[in-house]
């Protein structure tokens, strides 16, 4: 029987190195967090342990399962080879990656970017909020995401923002009388 | 019985009269937006309301009250479907089919479905809270932490469901859901887990922020990503009808009284209410249609089931508040500060000499809930024009606002730090094809769970056994069996057949 590769059940986005190695790296990560959550419920009380564990040993279990069904070859091969079997081809399909590129019908690189795009927005956002505090930092976030992230023109963006940030604050600041984090630096408009 | 009728006749009275109205339709209005922003909600609107209601005499206060209960479920039901954010936790499992119809063009169809859901669901909640109050006591007494184990146990078989693409990862999210819903002062040994050392985590994960995360900031990532608009196509909005929609529900009543049923089940046992009440009917809606491969896809009796029964918690939750004094979820909690505010005591005086104000309260919630859908309906078409604009004028505020309501629950910058938290989470999980509803599910029924399952053990002089031996434990572990093996079932039957 001629060796095919390990990959030919799966679709044809997956052969790209670096969606494999993320989604391997995705699963270490989610092993990580479960098995030190594990690691961590043996040093608790009988009461406070046994349900984390009696949670936590099958799950660990479950994702060393797909971790080994994502880099093992040889299992690769061997479902490849009883692939005659429907359930097993659907494990295989189960554990294959679908992005969101394949929806939006957009290519690897461009999600890639945007993906990076919008991480650096929402942690601008975050650390403006941090710094400046809700009032001044949520204006300023609103401003900049308009103006060069949405690229409307700086009139459009200076409305926008002023009239969502208007709503924010009569719901939140006036009619909730929220007394929103001031960051850092401790700014309160009014 | 009598009695009964004549006083909810004089409440139509009342609720109706000037200047009820006005409050009714003002609670309307601030329900829908505070339902429909993420985060804020029903408890967050109420809290606004009540101090309001200083000097207003008792009846106008209740029909406030009403008005802006009646508002939230839809208006949470709104954002869940347009932008995949439920404005509250009891809306989250009308995103699963209500936001791929709005993805699909079908946002009418999906809103025209969930007002009409919404406001019968309710109707049936407090009609049969109506009928319930004389034989309230034994029903809410019937339920102790056996069956309220069984019941967290019978929500978590949702999440085999909910994860029918990928059953294995589905699986995963639930145990990663479970795990977190672990972390904090645990409420049997009083224990910290998984603290990680900072004080923020004393009080475990806390479920608002981590929703808007899960849902409100990975939507934002996953449509920055995606870029255009909601919708896949600008002709695909015209598509579909709110009336469609309405006919839905019409079509469909044994699913629509399932579902109500639960949600009024759900409402009436402290503490698991509306939240567990709408993965409940989610999971039977799947289970007994025939087409069960269609829901997570646009099916719309996954919206009919999720939204008939979160009303329905409604009329539910407010039988042990009005019998006991027991909340039967944080809203009602909150409305029992309502209640005492205007000197009223639950319990037999609230079932006695102020019955009266007790009908005015049902009236007007079956009046707001109703008045919620109409303008449900009259707005929809509008209201879908949302899924038309182009996301990167949408991700600011949505962004904006989720922050900004991750924030305000607890006042706590940690809740924004957990939102962000759960937001890359959250992303990361759509795309690897782990479930982010899963996560949820595990979140909210994990401590009812594990804490219903400690406290059976030490009120039980016969050990385990406890958790099998009565009657409606019994009854739900059949029920988790069924719901578990009805696909297998099912499958062979179709096998056979082919």
């Amino acid at each position: 029987m001629t060796r095919r590769d390990p990959w030919s059940l799966v679709p044809e986005k997956v052969y790209e190195l670096d969606s494999i190695i993320f989604d391997r790296l995705f699963t270490v990560v989610v092993l990580f967090i479960v098995s030190s959550m594990v690691v961590m419920s043996l040093r608790y009380t009988w009461e406070s342990q046994v349900v984390p564990l009696l949670i936590g040993i099958p799950t660990l279990l479950l994702i060393l399962a797909v971790l080994l069904l994502q880099t093992s070859d040889r299992i690769n091969v061997l479902i490849r080879e009883m692939s005659e079997s429907d359930s097993l081809v659907a494990i295989q399909d189960e554990l294959s990656t679908v992005d969101i590129e394949e929806k939006a019908d957009i290519s690897r690189e461009q999600a890639r970017m945007r993906l990076i795009t919008i991480s650096g927005w929402l942690l601008l956002f975050f650390g403006l909020i941090y710094v400046l505090g809700f009032d001044i930092g949520i204006l300023l976030s609103l401003i900049l995401l308009y103006r060069f992230y949405a690229k409307k023109s700086m009139l459009v963006s200076l409305g926008y923002s002023v009239v969502f940030w208007i709503v924010i604050v009569l719901i939140f600041r006036i009619a909730l009388r929220a007394r929103l984090f001031e960051g850092l630096i401790g700014i309160r408009l009014f | 019985m009598v009695g009964i009728i004549e006083g909810l006749v004089i409440a139509a009275g009342t609720v109706f009269a000037w200047p009820n109205v006005l409050f009714l339709l003002l609670g309307t209005f601030i329900g829908l937006v505070f339902g429909a922003l993420p985060g804020l909600g029903g408890v967050v609107a109420l809290a606004l309301v009540i101090p309001v209601t200083f000097g207003m005499n008792t009846e106008t206060a209740m029909v406030f009250f009403a008005g802006t209960l009646g508002g939230v479920a839809f208006g949470g039901s709104v954002s869940a479907i347009l932008i995949n954010v439920p404005g509250t936790a009891p809306n989250a499992a009308t995103c699963f089919d209500g936001h791929p119809m709005a993805v699909q063009g079908r946002a009418k169809e999906a809103l025209g479905i969930s007002a009409m859901a919404s406001a019968s669901g309710a109707v049936v909640g407090l009609v049969c809270l109506i009928l319930l109050i004389p034989v309230a006591r034994p029903v809410i007494l019937a339920f102790s932490w056996p069956e309220f184990f069984w019941l967290a146990v019978f929500g978590l078989t949702a999440i085999a469901v909910t994860s029918q693409g990928s059953l294995l990862k589905g699986l995963i999210s639930g145990g990663i859901g479970l795990l977190f819903s672990f972390v904090g002062h645990s409420a049997m040994s009083g224990e910290v887990r998984f603290g990680l050392g900072t004080n923020y985590l004393w009080d475990g994960v806390q479920l608002i922020p981590a929703i808007i995360g899960l849902f409100a900031i990975s939507e934002v990532i996953k449509l920055a990503v995606q870029e255009g608009t909601i919708a896949k196509s600008p002709t695909d909005v015209k598509k579909g009808s709110i009336w469609k929609g309405v006919k839905t529900v019409i079509q469909n009543p044994s699913l629509f009284v399932r579902s109500a049923v639960i949600g009024m089940l759900s409402g009436l046992i402290p503490g698991v209410g509306g939240t567990v009440a709408n993965f409940i009917a989610y999971l039977q809606a799947v289970q007994t249609s025939g087409s069960n491969e269609s829901f997570g896809n646009g099916n719309p009796k996954g919206v009919l089931a999720s939204e008939a029964s979160n009303d329905a918690a409604t009329g539910g939750a407010l039988l042990p508040t009005v019998v006991f004094g027991i909340p039967g979820s944080a809203t009602t909690a909150v409305l029992l500060g309502g209640f005492i505010l205007h000197g009223i005591q639950p319990g037999s005086e609230l079932l006695g000499p102020n019955l009266p104000v007790l009908l005015t309260l049902i009236v007007a919630l079956i009046a707001a809930n109703i008045l919620t859908s109409l303008a449900g309906v009259s707005f929809a078409g509008l209201l879908s024009k949302i899924t038309m604009i182009d996301v990167k004028a949408l991700i600011p505020v949505i962004t904006a606002v989720s922050l900004v309501g991750a924030y305000t629950i607890n006042s706590n910058f940690g809740d924004v730090v957990m939102a962000m938290l759960f937001g890359f989470l959250g992303y990361f999980l759509i795309i690897y094809q782990y479930s982010r509803i899963a996560v949820v599910i595990a979140l909210i029924l994990g401590p009812i769970a594990e804490q219903a399952f400690f406290l059976s053990l030490r009120t039980s002089d016969i050990g385990l056994w406890i958790l099998f031996v009565r009657p409606i434990s019994a009854l739900l572990i059949i029920l988790t069996i069924a719901s578990l093996s009805l696909p297998f079932v099912r499958a062979l039957i179709k096998a056979r057949r082919a």
